[in-house]
């Protein structure tokens, strides 16, 4: 079995034991695998690769598991990036429009009681309030208490690009974790669900929605695939991230809107899980770059690189 | 050594600019595109991934790639669509048949149109009705084809046809090589929407057709077609994802110039490269996974033929939108509303837009019928 195939295996173990609202264990297992500190430094490179890291991030979004995964990576990315090591359980501070490293709102942050934010530019811990309520019900946001620590470290213009590039990757990898974990479900229910003497899912109404929704994902496979190779070989890493999380923005909420629509009313309970995937999509879209100020950046960036 | 992608993709770049070809005074586009053809393989950059014994340079499918990601940067006339109708003869032919029709297709020697489509049959390709009847070593071919690409160019067909009984369906269908030049083939260009007649319809009246052309048994057509569908599916296999290119590019300098600024510009033309690069890199993908397999593409194709209708409508459309009234102005057909009118056509031809998501909801998906 290759590396990526247990790695994926051993993340959809741990996605499979997985309890709405309960996320210690998630927690537990993935910081003993070490899979939470996948990006931390490993001599002068990462423990894991970005294509590794985004196969454990899009298994655990499958269940839109709440443990901090996403945000103890990027914690560790960011550390490596200034050359500072820190054994202590982080997850990141982001800035108040949720679009980069800052001092606003800590995010990702069940289970962990500090946060890595940016001071004036330097790296400083953080202590982490109570959790507040937000749209996503899987992943905690919590207020910034005091600083606890200084880094002495600050991220340089290119090192903050290969942070915000990484960060739109782990992203795009939780938006089609997200999507994918329901439309899978979504299509085995258009199997078993039977109006009108058949199964829906034999209605050609039906079967399209599922056809579109499932290129959707093929492509946001894609173009993750693409971008999380890019960010390990540092060939048009930024771009191709820009892509990656801009296209995933939009395509996951659709797709999730998608299954909501195969499954009909039983999505719009609150006892069902539907709508934990949908309010993660649509909070993830936010961070780190919505899509419409992804392609603007984006198109800056080909305007900039004239051939 | 195989040299190396990076070192493939300047060396072409290179070559791009010092040969890059423009359509003479009146020459009809077929032509042009047939002469751009001949002119990139004595450049050494047709067939690449193909067999070198007939002509190709067996490389990685990802050089097919590269090479169309340039041609579109460079804003060059499309790459040749070869690749989805020599498979056929490829995988199918004989090997007299292989080495009598594969140079010329590769080299832009001979021109060749595909006879799949009749008026009674369009999505619903296995209800062809032209029959090709078996005397002695002949097949005697009669029946009407449509959407033929440049057929009044073309020096050779690809062309389904019934050899068994009518109701047949599926079963019972060949594939044959018809020269466009024998008796009882008739041509009539189509006048499309966009003014122009890059399609025609064939009519072929008890054409003889020697038994020796026929590509592979009796009743074979059927898997040969779905074959070359699949590959003409693949926007790097009919070099769509160059034109594409090019036509961002194009657009992106007329707004410049005519919408400096704009921040509305600035987001849709965002947009459009994100659709662009995410067929390009999914396209990439799907040849990656080629070159680690024997099997020839399948029905996963349909989400390349929907992504690539995607980018062909939004990208076209969205030109039109932006650029305003100078793409609609000043004659009936400008160049900008001729690509949005054809676009439409995407999202019909090679299997209609509803067909791509029935084969991806049975075939892929599962789905009960």
């Amino acid at each position: 079995m290759s590396e990526d195939t247990l790695l994926r295996e051993t993340a959809a173990e741990i996605a499979e034991q997985c309890r709405p609202e309960q996320h210690d264990d998630c927690w537990k297992a993935l910081t003993e695998t070490g899979f939470s500190a996948l990006r931390d430094a490993d001599g002068d490179a990462p423990a894991a690769t970005a294509a590794q890291t985004v196969v454990v991030v899009e298994e655990m979004a499958k269940v839109v598991c709440g443990a901090p995964l996403v945000g103890a990576l990027l914690a560790g990315e960011a550390l490596r990036l200034a050359g500072v090591a820190l054994d202590e359980p982080l997850t990141v501070v982001l800035a108040d429009d949720l679009g980069s490293l800052g001092a606003g709102l800590a995010w990702d942050s069940t289970a962990v009681s500090r946060g890595l934010a940016l001071d004036q530019g330097e790296l400083v811990t953080v202590a982490l309030g109570a959790g507040e309520p937000s749209a996503d019900l899987t992943r905690g946001v919590s207020r910034v208490g005091e600083i606890v620590g200084r880094c002495g470290a600050t991220l340089g213009e290119a090192e903050a690009r290969r942070f915000a590039g990484f960060a739109r990757v782990l992203l795009t990898a939780d938006l089609l974790g997200a999507a994918g974990g329901l439309f899978g479900k979504a299509v085995e229910y258009a199997e078993q669900r039977v109006q009108f003497g058949r199964p829906i899912g034999s209605f050609q109404a039906v079967q399209h929605l599922l056809a579109r929704a499932f290129a959707d994902l093929e492509a946001m496979r894609s173009t993750l695939a693409h971008a999380a190779h890019a960010i390990d070989t540092g060939d048009d890493a930024h771009a191709c991230a820009l892509v990656a999380k801009a296209y995933a923005n939009e395509a996951a909420v659709s797709v999730v809107e998608t299954a909501i629509q195969v499954f009909g009313g039983v999505a719009i309970t609150w006892e069902f899980p539907a709508h934990l995937h949908l309010r993660r999509v649509v909070a993830d879209a936010q961070v780190f770059g919505t899509a419409d100020a992804l392609y603007g950046l984006l198109h800056d960036e080909v305007e900039g690189v004239a051939r | 050594m195989t040299e190396d992608v990076a070192a493939f993709r300047a060396r072409f770049r290179e070559w791009l600019r010092d040969n890059v070809i423009t359509p003479g005074p009146d020459e009809p586009h077929a032509l042009f595109l047939k002469r751009w053809h001949q002119t990139l393989y004595q450049g050494g950059w047709v067939g690449l991934s193909w067999p070198r014994e007939y002509g190709g340079q067996e490389l990685g499918n990802v050089y097919d790639v590269v090479l169309n990601e340039e041609i579109g940067a460079s804003g060059a006339p499309d790459a040749p669509r070869i690749g989805y109708l020599g498979r056929a003869l490829l995988q199918w032919g004989t090997e007299e048949q292989r080495r009598k029709y594969l140079p010329g297709l590769l080299s832009g020697a001979d021109y060749w149109c595909q006879g799949f489509s009749e008026p009674g049959a369009g999505s619903d390709l296995a209800g062809i009705a032209t029959r090709a009847v078996r005397d002695g070593d002949v097949y005697r071919i009669s029946g009407q084809k449509v959407w033929t690409t440049y057929g009044d160019y073309a020096d050779y067909c690809l062309l389904l046809a019934r050899t068994g009984p009518p109701d047949g369906r599926h079963k019972g269908i060949s594939a044959f090589v018809v020269p466009m030049r024998l008796p009882g083939v008739e041509v009539r260009p189509i006048r499309a929407i966009t003014d122009e007649s890059e399609f025609s319809e064939i009519f072929l009246d008890g054409v003889e057709v020697p038994a020796e052309n026929r590509v592979g048994a009796e009743g074979d057509g059927w898997a040969i077609a779905m074959m070359t569908v699949a590959y003409e599916r693949g926007a790097a296999d009919v070099g769509y994802l160059s034109k594409f290119g090019a036509a961002l590019q194009e657009l992106r300098a007329e707004l410049a110039t005519s919408r400096p600024g704009d921040p509305l510009v600035r987001r849709e033309l965002g947009r459009l490269e994100v659709l662009y690069r995410v067929l390009g890199q999914h396209v990439a993908r799907r040849l990656r996974e080629r070159d680690g397999s024997d099997a020839p593409p399948g029905p996963e194709m349909s989400v390349d033929k929907l992504l690539m209708t995607q980018v062909d409508q939004e990208l076209h459309a969205g030109a039109v939108r932006l650029l305003g009234p100078s793409a609609l102005l000043g004659e009936a057909t400008s160049p900008w509303l001729r690509r949005y009118l054809y676009s439409r056509a995407a999202s019909i031809y090679g299997g209609s837009e509803q067909i791509q998501l029935n084969i991806l909801a049975q075939r892929v998906l599962g789905l009960p019928r």
